[in-house]
């Protein structure tokens, strides 16, 4: 094991819920994030790698959490996608706009769904992102603009047909 | 419109990232597509990932996940340690099924070390004397298989207790 369980546990504390919430958004299944987190974390320990400080360690445990979704995104799915969220057609008008616009972003690609997460939430900037994701520097951004693109026109999309509904 | 990239694209990312959007930036914002687009995508994925902390109610346990690496690497050690006791096993497979053919060629391995003595013009006659008989041969082969087999399987069985 690369370190004690006390630092681990300091670890996890500072760095599993950005990471969760990564997974959870990417994957938009709840117990797959879970199961993902846990293996990611696994890795991360059994990985004989020099001693890093604690944003590399974040780093490197965004880049074992995106090749473990692309891993299992490779496979042929097992069964429909579950829907783990609440039907958008309870609840406030705010909460039914977030959830549509959730639903926007579900209709992106995994690839893209990372792209922008790192980008936008988690502040990575391309050369991490191309570390992250496997992706050559130069393809970073233009399919970083590809995705962006479409998720904007998405929110705009449904953004307006809210105003619709709720004229 | 088809302007893929803007110069200004990572100031305003970085704008967004620190917080504080001046206004310089969000006027140029208005009138320029990508970095409009931007503002608007990082808007609704720092609300989303706010919600999704919210949603956290029950992180997987951290003695949990270590308890789950623990394992694991305990388990990773004994496949190493395995190994060899694997190559064994697989020889003295082999050797056990081979036997019969082992005994066929043995003859010919004698005759061999024979015509190299004459070669060498040096007595290998005790050769043939310490070579046991074919049925002999045949048991000691027997015997070899069975103890590698016991052995590796002897040892399998240490490394699992620890
Ligand atoms: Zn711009």
């Amino acid at each position: 094991m690369r370190m004690d369980e006390g630092s681990f546990r300091l670890l996890y504390e500072r760095s599993a819920p950005r990471l969760f919430a990564y997974l959870l958004r990417v994957s938009a299944e709840r117990s797959l994030a879970e199961d993902l987190l846990q293996e990611t974390y696994c890795r991360f320990l059994s990985t004989k790698v020099p001693e890093m400080s604690e944003d590399s360690q974040r780093s490197y445990l965004f880049r074992i959490a995106t090749n473990l979704l692309r891993d299992r995104w490779r496979r042929p799915p097992e069964g429909p996608m579950p829907e783990n969220l609440p039907e958008p057609a309870s609840g406030p008008p705010e909460l039914e706009r977030q959830l549509e616009l959730r639903q926007a972003f579900r209709q992106l690609k995994v690839r893209e769904r990372q792209l922008l997460w790192l980008a936008y939430v988690e502040g990575s900037d391309h050369k991490e992102i191309a570390q992250a994701t496997g992706l050559r520097h130069a393809s970073v951004r233009l399919l970083l603009f590809r995705a962006r693109r479409k998720l904007a026109n998405l929110i705009r999309t449904g953004a307006s047909s809210q105003t619709e509904h709720f004229k | 419109m088809n302007r893929v990239i803007c110069e200004r694209e990572d100031q305003t990312a970085a704008a967004i990232r620190s917080g504080a959007i001046d206004d310089e930036t969000a006027s140029h914002a208005q009138h320029c597509p990508a970095c409009s687009d931007i503002l608007l995508v990082s808007e609704f994925l720092r609300e989303d990932c706010v919600l999704a902390d919210h949603e956290q109610t029950a992180l997987p346990n951290a003695s949990h996940i270590w308890q789950r690496a623990r394992s694991q690497a305990q388990q990773e050690a004994v496949r190493l340690a395995m190994r060899p006791i694997r190559f064994m096993k697989i020889i003295a497979i082999v050797a056990f099924a081979c036997s019969p053919w082992l005994r066929l060629l043995l003859p010919i391995g004698r005759e061999l070390a024979a015509s190299w003595s004459r070669a060498f013009d040096f007595n290998f006659a005790f050769v043939s004397k310490v070579w046991p008989t074919a049925a002999n041969q045949a048991a000691v082969l027997l015997g070899f298989g069975a103890a590698t087999i016991l052995l590796s399987l002897s040892s399998w069985y240490m490394l699992r207790q620890e």
